[in-house]
């Protein structure tokens, strides 16, 4: 597998007989494994609505009509499918790998490209928002196989630049007009603002779910510098040069604080939060993912 | 603080080794594209001041660590003496201090005059309440500033201050019975005190004080018991060294040790007219007086002030030997013919004269005088250095006097044969100095035989003495054409010697040819055949020239450069020719011109005084600035020794010894003890780097999901 290529197919072929559960009752288009709070067409009758251009004429109800000559359709308690948006960070600071690793933007393409096809094989809607101080591109959820295709292609032509926003990002994902569906949020969050965390909680009102994955480089975590470095910023054209062996164990604690907050403030506000680091294998995400979900 | 591996300091220059190789060794930092950028520029604004200050401990202890090894390499030593003015007096003390300002206070000890260090203790001395207190100066004579002790302290530390080191030798026996006397003219002072300030050697054998009075001997050795090594030009002597060649001269110079460590190498020059002539280098045993000889040619205009130069040590102004070089005009040679004939090669000294001319001498510098026989006169042998008598026969009794006199005195005499000399008459005037007395004539090989055979009438020379001076310079002289020359007639001489004469060369049948022998200052050479062709051919071989050249530079008298040096302060003689001269001016070493008058009677010699620097005095006319000549002062190498055992012997209760213990404390192991706790620091600064980087490494571990 090439550095920077994101679609496995080794992996997608493992991961074809798996399927990925949201606990809570989700939006959907088709009828899927998930219980949907739409009604739709079902054995079992929920309630009349008034009839509204874009209905389906099958679904009037034609006895209500006799009755009242009005047009009523019926809905039934509907089983749906899963709306998935992956949003996904390409800033600048997301280009960094250190050693043989994939950098992070590359990783996080290959995670979204899991969950899409998993999602997609079992009859879920999949979407993508890609950003970095703005969104650059959004594929509205769908669950049509080739879907799985156009997501992949927009990952592929992702390149990573420009500062990270991503309060600016949620408050584009609060306007988007999708039914209840599932964010997942793939960026190292290094420009976390305490914002965020109300417009996530804006998002909950309204029944979304957001989900956290901090994708992290192992040097970022384990700082494994010890010569004299000229460290450059990725997103700024600031420099500083440093002796690594002088700050590292400043540096560690610093990060791993930063980290505990950034998990805590997340988990306060109902934010599912994983920590990926990109040295590891993505099966290690992938598969508990869909074992019972993210945690 | 002292050391006693000093040139192992040079190890300190070491402590740049932990900057150098952090500024040569410095890597040119990575650059890398880092996400994280504010968490780093966080934590390196707090930690790194304490990184830097905690790098330069390390630089620092590191540094520290080498230089504090050269130091104990260099084995440091510190020197406490218990020196304190309780040892010279106590308060109200009356004493007089007694200061050696001779040349060897001079010597330079931790870069400060002994004079200097003499002064200060002077001055602790002296600094207490209610001293009285005279001085004397050990100068070339004893000086008393002061005719009596008095309180005016001040006055006499101001004395002291204005002393200066001269270039005299040590008088102190002098200074010290001027300081007894003083003290004597005080009755009614009890227990006063005579401080002798001088060098070890100087306080020994000091005059006791005058058993009529209480006077307190106390030597104080200003060198506080330190050792004074030193090394000293204590004389030259130059002679003619014609073994090297023509125009050469051989200058030995006497360099004394005065250490318990021989000196190896040291350089050694000799200057002529501010050029060096020629250098080498000198070695001498410890406590030993070595010889350094230097050969070299000089020509005849190459003369002039001259001086030995030697490394300089601690004491450097016998390191210099100042010296008039005036090297002795060519030998001066008087042939007193005893056969003159008209017919040129016929004449007794015909072939001798041949060896005069200068295209056959080549610089051999002989100039060779002839006179006739009659005309030898006491007065001729004036400015001569060696005479030739050649079949003299009618030597006067007056004339073989002054002849006996002069070789007596130094000069040369070279005696050839001949048939006018009469054995029994020529034994009586100049027996006593011949190498052996004279007995007959002999023709050679046998009288009969020699009729028969023209070859047995002659005599080859069969014995050579190659060692001898006179045939050094002859290779294989037995192979020469020395070896080829016929005597048929030869004078056969007494076979007991009367003057422990050499035989230089013997005949085929035993009978000596030439001999030298010495009298008193000079040296005779009597050659048993003609110095013609009456009875040998040995003047018409190719080695007679070299022969005779040599065997007057043997008969040569030696002549030493300087025999009576000058010393600084004693009177130097002027030797200027012609009557008619009554004054000359003497340009001093330091530029002072002093006149000086002949003296009126001819009897009192022309002397200079004024002759206390040392270095080189120019005679020049009165008028004008011709120049005469000149003559050197140097210092008297009798006090190049500085180090002795003070002893003080005499009576316990008249003197008492200065108590000016010398302790010396060695401080390597002190240095030895800081090094390993540098070694401590170093490792526990590391330890704490390394437990840092460790718990950040466990940190980032255990953050590992």
């Amino acid at each position: 597998m090439k550095q920077d290529a994101i679609v496995d197919m080794d992996l997608l072929g493992r991961l074809s007989g798996l399927s990925m559960k949201v606990s809570g009752a989700v939006e959907g288009q088709i009828n899927g494994r998930h219980r949907s709070p739409h009604h739709g067409a079902s054995v079992e009758f929920a309630q009349h609505r008034e009839y509204a251009p874009g209905d389906e004429i099958r679904h009037i109800d034609w006895k209500s009509y006799g009755r009242s000559d009005r047009f009523y359709i019926k809905e039934y308690e509907d089983e749906t499918n899963l709306n998935t948006v992956l949003v996904v960070d390409s800033s600048a600071s997301m280009n960094f790998a250190y050693g043989e690793h994939p950098t992070k933007l590359t990783y996080a393409s290959r995670l979204a490209v899991a969950l899409s096809w998993v999602l997609i094989r079992q009859g879920d809607a999949v979407g993508l928002v890609t950003h970095n101080d703005s969104v650059r591109d959004f594929i509205p959820p769908r669950s049509a196989p080739d879907h799985f295709w156009r997501v992949v292609s927009s990952l592929e032509q992702l390149k990573a630049e420009g500062q990270t926003d991503l309060t600016h990002v949620l408050l584009y994902l609060a306007g988007l007009r999708v039914k209840r569906c599932h964010f997942i949020l793939l960026s190292d969050c290094l420009e976390f603002q305490s914002k965020f965390m109300a417009i996530a909680r804006q998002l909950k009102r309204r029944r979304h779910k957001v989900t956290v994955l901090q994708i992290l480089d192992g040097a970022e975590i384990d700082f494994p510098f010890d010569e004299l470095t000229i460290f450059e910023g990725m997103e700024a054209l600031d420099e500083i040069q440093v002796d690594p062996r002088a700050m590292k164990e400043t540096y560690l604690s610093e990060f791993t604080e930063w980290r505990d907050t950034l998990r805590r403030t997340l988990q306060d506000g109902q934010v599912d939060y994983v920590e990926v680091r990109t040295d590891r294998a993505l099966e290690d995400y992938v598969f508990p993912m869909l074992d019972g979900g993210p945690r | 603080m002292n050391f006693l591996s000093p040139l192992m300091l040079i190890g300190l220059a070491a402590m740049l080794i932990p900057p150098l190789l952090h500024l040569l060794m410095r890597r040119k930092p990575k650059r890398i594209r880092f996400p994280a950028l504010e968490f780093i520029s966080s934590s390196h604004k707090k930690t790194s001041r304490r990184f830097r200050i905690h790098q330069f401990a390390l630089m620092l202890v590191r540094s520290l660590f080498l230089g504090m090894l050269a130091m104990a390499i260099a084995r440091p030593i510190l020197n406490s003496s218990q020196e304190s003015t309780e040892d010279f007096g106590d308060d109200g003390a009356t004493m007089v201090i007694v200061l050696d300002n001779s040349y060897s206070m001079g010597y330079l000890l931790e870069d400060e005059s002994l004079l200097d260090a003499a002064k200060i203790m002077a001055g602790n001395a002296l600094d207490r309440p209610g001293v009285q207190a005279a001085l004397v100066i050990a100068g070339p004579q004893a000086k008393a500033p002061f005719e009596q002790v008095s309180g005016d302290v001040d006055a006499v530390i101001d004395a002291i201050g204005d002393i200066e080191v001269g270039t005299h030798a040590r008088n102190l026996s002098g200074a010290v019975t001027m300081a007894y006397s003083i003290l004597s003219q005080h009755t009614e002072i009890e227990n006063g005190k005579v401080i002798v300030l001088s060098t070890p050697i100087g306080l020994k054998d000091l005059p006791q004080p005058p058993e009529d009075v209480s006077i307190d001997l106390v030597p104080v050795d200003v060198a506080r018991g330190q050792k004074l090594p030193n090394r000293a030009l204590q004389g030259i002597q130059m002679k003619p060294a014609p073994r090297m060649g023509a125009g050469y001269w051989e200058l030995s110079i006497e360099v004394a040790n005065y250490s318990a460590d021989a000196i190896q190498n040291v350089p050694i020059q000799v200057e002529l007219n501010r050029k060096i002539l020629v250098n080498g280098f000198v070695n001498v045993d410890a406590g030993e007086v070595g010889t350094k000889t230097f050969y070299f040619s000089l020509s005849r205009d190459q003369n002039g002030p001259a001086k030995i130069v030697m490394k300089a040590d601690a004491l450097s102004v016998d390191d210099e030997l100042h010296f008039w070089l005036s090297p002795s005009p060519p030998v001066r040679v008087l042939a007193v013919n005893g056969d003159p004939n008209a017919t040129p090669y016929r004449d007794e000294l015909f072939y001798l004269k041949k060896i005069a001319e200068p295209a056959l001498t080549a610089g051999a510098r002989m100039d060779i005088k002839s006179i006739t026989s009659d005309r030898l006169t006491h007065s001729a042998l004036r400015n001569v250095d060696v005479v030739v008598l050649a079949n003299v026969g009618d030597l006067t009794n007056e004339n073989a006097r002054s002849i006996r006199a002069f070789v007596e005195g130094g000069g040369g005499l070279f005696v050839t044969m001949g048939s006018r000399i009469n054995p029994k008459k020529f034994n009586q005037t100049l027996g006593p100095i011949l190498p052996r007395t004279l007995r007959s004539t002999r023709v050679a090989g046998d009288a009969s035989a020699s009729v028969q055979s023209r070859d047995r009438g002659v005599s080859l020379i069969k014995t050579f003495d190659s060692n001898h001076p006179i045939l050094e310079k002859i290779s294989r002289p037995e192979i020469s054409s020395l070896a080829l020359v016929q005597t048929k007639k030869y004078m056969l001489l007494d076979p007991a010697p009367t003057a422990g004469g050499s035989v230089v060369m013997s005949l085929d049948d035993g009978a000596p040819l030439l001999l030298t022998s010495e009298h008193g200052a000079g040296r005779v050479a009597l050659f048993a055949s003609s110095l013609d062709r009456d009875w040998t051919d040995l003047a018409i071989r190719p080695h007679f020239l070299p022969l005779m050249v040599d065997t007057f530079r043997y008969l040569t008298r030696v002549r030493s450069v300087d025999p009576h040096p000058i010393l600084a302060g004693q009177p130097a003689e002027i030797q200027i020719g012609g009557d008619d001269m009554k004054d000359v001016k003497v340009r001093g070493p330091k530029g002072d011109l002093y006149s000086s008058a002949r003296p009126e009677s001819a009897d009192e010699a022309w002397q200079f005084s004024q002759t206390n620097d040392i270095g080189h005095y120019r005679i020049e006319q009165s008028q004008g600035r011709v120049e005469l000549g000149g003559f050197a002062v140097r210092v008297d190498p009798i006090d190049g020794r500085l180090n002795a055992t003070v002893k003080v012997d005499g009576d316990d209760k008249a003197v008492q010894t200065s108590t000016l213990v010398q302790e010396r404390r060695e401080l390597w192991h002190w240095a030895l003890i800081l090094l390993f706790i540098l070694l401590a620091s170093e490792a526990a600064l590391l330890f704490r780097r390394r437990q840092t980087s460790k718990q950040g490494n466990r940190q980032a571990i255990a953050e590992t999901p």
